[in-house]
């Protein structure tokens, strides 16, 4: 009977095993070698290519770019996220109308997304710089300027991204007792110390959570990247996931995308840490 | 009302009458069919051999001309199904790729861009065509082909087998506004210093939005859209021998000439890739494109879906210390070395780039043929102006440098370029910077 609980987990522990653990140990296996389907190199170089990546300039880059996207991105779309939840938790006519249409951004996919926004950031002919244009600004280099490249994506992912941390984060107010709120008027406490005392603390197991699923997610930028920009211009948008698609993928250096690859895995980790203790420990 | 045991003398009746008549009938229609069976059951003729073919290949426009073919094909030979699996640049790549290590047989033919075949070929895992079509008794009739097709076809490249050969003739061209042109009194340009002095002239008359636009998007756009240009003033990426990087003082040159040339090109140019030139040639919002594929204007002269319908002019992409030199992007078919029918797909392969089927499609699907009697078809060069330039082209085209480090050179190349045109690197630094990198990946 003792064996009872272990033969009941074992076929979802074999499935993981099989779609987890055994792509991790692969990665990892090949990470030590120097493969290339191309050329048909294949040998053992231990950590030769983990040495190459750390001095390969483009990877460094793309580690920049991914920390500095993933932070920016985290961060105002959980603020934007909670600003817009806590507005819509108030009593508001219309509340039934303005949750779907609040969630409709997250409905497409990345790629339709990214088509839609490269339209209309086109610096000619683009909706963004018509409508600056019309209010007297300059049109901006949106998608082909160094330093405004990153930042649009980081807008178009805010864009998509902010439903799903609303709603989330919406959840998490819905659930707190109204009681605590009456409680608190009653006591003649303002709206703003009721929102840092009350909301917030009860909250905060779903902020969590939203700064954990979006800092993953993020980290694994690759496809509005992919279709916007290409990495470009320069390296000013080039991302971990696109250096290992490209190193992978086109140039079929199996044992350095891998290498690059598990590198990620250790990042996204590192960054994750801290929130998967809180939500599961805390 | 009839009683139970009438209805069953009656249904009794009925069905013995029935069982009668149709064993009268079959008797008697037994002695008229008789003589016939015999006669002709031992002349039936044997049914053809059947094939099944299954081909990985582009989407796109590669796809509307390949299904044309198929269908073409099918229907002259009955005893033929093809199965056509289109797939995007990117991910046709990657499964041909995964698909010819492995040494699946699943696919009897195979749709490949010419940078490609260097990869392929050196690995071994395509079929030589030579000696199939001599195992098959077939003729391969190679002289209406431009020499260079045949030579990018073979592995290793000139010297080889062949291993593939040409279905869809992709090539560089130079289109302008030969209205603008004609308006200004400007030649048309026969050097890359004509393209600027024209970019000059055509700011000036404010007759087109801007006078010039090309691909700038980092990595294959802007390495492709440069090369013409690069090898124009005389430099070259790699040595002869394909074991060191060849960029030198006239690559950086040709750098500074292209940033003089993006003076008088939209804003953004460094991000644009093929959509954004091509939209703008044919929606009249540039007067010159300075590459331009047979793709992007199959549709120029027709007024629903061109705003510059007769407007525009070809001709070969310009020279400047050099003689003219565009960038050949040939499609290919090849057979993979595992296939269980490469009788049948060689037949297919031969049928597809026929002259006969070459033109159909040129007429019907815009396909830039790759069969020298076929541009020079007067009928056909009255349908699509733009032939009779991509087949001169072809005969002075320069492939990508054949080496199976292309892709990751070119991302190298096309980096830097793209830099350049960014601003972030000044051309010297530059060309010292992607020699370096080239080399390290030539010796490594």
């Amino acid at each position: 009977m003792k064996l009872l609980p272990f033969l009941l987990i074992l076929p979802a522990l074999t499935v993981l095993l099989f779609v987890t653990v055994y792509p991790i140990v692969s990665v990892l296996y090949y990470s030590l070698h120097s493969y290339n389907i191309i050329t048909g190199e294949f040998r053992f170089t231990g950590l030769q290519e983990y040495l190459d990546l750390l001095q390969d300039p483009v990877f460094q880059i793309s580690v920049r770019n991914t920390l500095i996207f993933s932070l920016a991105a985290t961060f105002l779309q959980t603020f934007l996220g909670l600003s817009i939840a806590v507005i819509i938790n108030q009593e508001i006519r219309g509340k039934r109308y303005l949750v779907p249409l609040i969630v409709l951004p997250n409905m497409f996919s990345a790629v339709i997304v990214s088509s839609m926004w490269k339209l209309m950031l086109e610096y000619d002919t683009g909706l963004v710089n018509h409508i600056l244009r019309a209010l007297g600004f300059q049109p901006l280099p949106w998608l082909t300027s160094i330093d405004l490249a990153l930042l649009s994506i980081v807008i178009i992912d805010t864009w998509q991204w902010t439903p799903i941390c609303f709603l989330i984060l919406y959840a998490g107010l819905q659930s707190i007792p109204k009681e605590l709120y009456e409680a608190a008027l009653v006591d003649g406490a303002p709206p703003y110390r009721t929102f840092l005392h009350i909301t917030l603390p009860l909250l905060k197991p779903y902020i969590t959570l939203v700064l954990l699923l979006r800092s993953i997610d993020t980290f694994r930028l690759f496809d509005k990247v992919y279709v916007l920009t290409g990495g470009g211009p320069a390296h000013a948008t080039e991302t971990i996931s696109l250096y290992i698609f490209k190193t992978g993928l086109v140039f079929w250096d199996i044992g350095k995308a891998s290498a690059a690859s598990f590198l990620m895995l250790i990042l996204i980790l590192a960054v994750s840490a801290f929130y998967i203790k809180k939500v599961m420990f805390e | 009302m009839p009683t139970r045991r009438e209805f069953l003398k009656i249904a009794g009746v009925g069905l013995g009458s029935l069982l009668v008549g149709v064993g009268a009938g079959y008797y008697l229609g037994s002695l008229g069919s008789s003589p016939t069976t015999v006669t002709t059951a031992p002349t039936t003729p044997k049914p053809p051999e059947t094939y099944s073919l299954s081909i990985l290949g582009r989407d796109a426009e590669h796809h509307d001309i390949n299904t044309a073919v198929i269908d073409f094909f099918t229907r002259e030979n009955t005893n033929f199904k093809i199965e056509y699996s289109p797939l995007s640049y990117a991910s046709l790549y990657d499964k041909m790729v995964l698909a010819l290590q492995q040494g699946s047989a699943a696919y009897d033919l195979i749709y490949m861009d010419d940078p490609w075949l260097p990869q392929f070929g050196e690995r071994g895992w395509l079929t030589d065509l030579e000696a199939l079509a001599k195992e098959t008794g077939v003729q391969l009739d190679l002289g209406d082909f431009p020499g260079v097709l045949i030579d990018v076809g073979r592995s290793p490249y000139k010297t080889g087998k062949i291993v593939a050969l040409p279905q869809m003739g992709n090539v560089q061209i130079f289109a302008y506004r030969k209205d603008v042109f004609d308006k200004l009194g400007l030649p048309e340009p026969a050097t890359w210093t004509d393209v600027l002095n024209a970019c000059e002239k055509i700011k000036a008359s404010g007759l087109v939005e801007y006078p010039v636009a090309f691909r700038g998007v980092k990595g294959n756009p802007v390495a492709t859209a440069f090369q013409p240009i690069l090898y124009a003033f005389g430099g070259k990426i790699l040595s002869d021998d394909l074991k060191k990087s060849a960029l030198d003082s006239k690559a950086v040159e040709a750098l500074e000439f292209l940033l003089q040339l993006k003076k008088y090109a939209p804003p953004g140019v460094e991000n644009f890739n093929t959509p954004d030139v091509r939209d703008r040639l044919v929606g009249g919002r540039i007067a010159m494109s300075t590459e331009t594929w047979p793709g992007w204007i199959k549709d120029a002269d027709n007024p629903a879906l061109s705003k510059v319908p007769g407007l525009l002019a070809y001709t070969t992409t310009p020279g400047e210390r050099t003689k003219p030199s565009p960038l050949l992007g040939v499609w290919y078919w090849g057979i993979p070395a595992a296939s269980q029918n490469k009788a049948a797909a060689l037949r297919f392969i031969l049928y597809s780039i026929s002259a006969r089927m070459q033109k159909i499609m040129a007429i019907l699907k815009g396909l830039p043929p790759v069969r020298i009697s076929v541009g020079e078809d007067k009928e056909l060069a009255g349908l699509r102006r733009w032939i009779p330039i991509q087949v001169k082209s072809l005969n002075v085209a320069v492939p990508r440098p054949r080496t199976p480090l292309w892709p990751k050179i070119e991302d190298i190349f096309g980096s830097y370029v793209n830099q350049v045109l960014a601003g972030v690197i000044k051309p010297g630094d530059a060309v010292s910077a992607m020699s370096a990198e080239i080399d390290k990946v030539l010796s490594s």
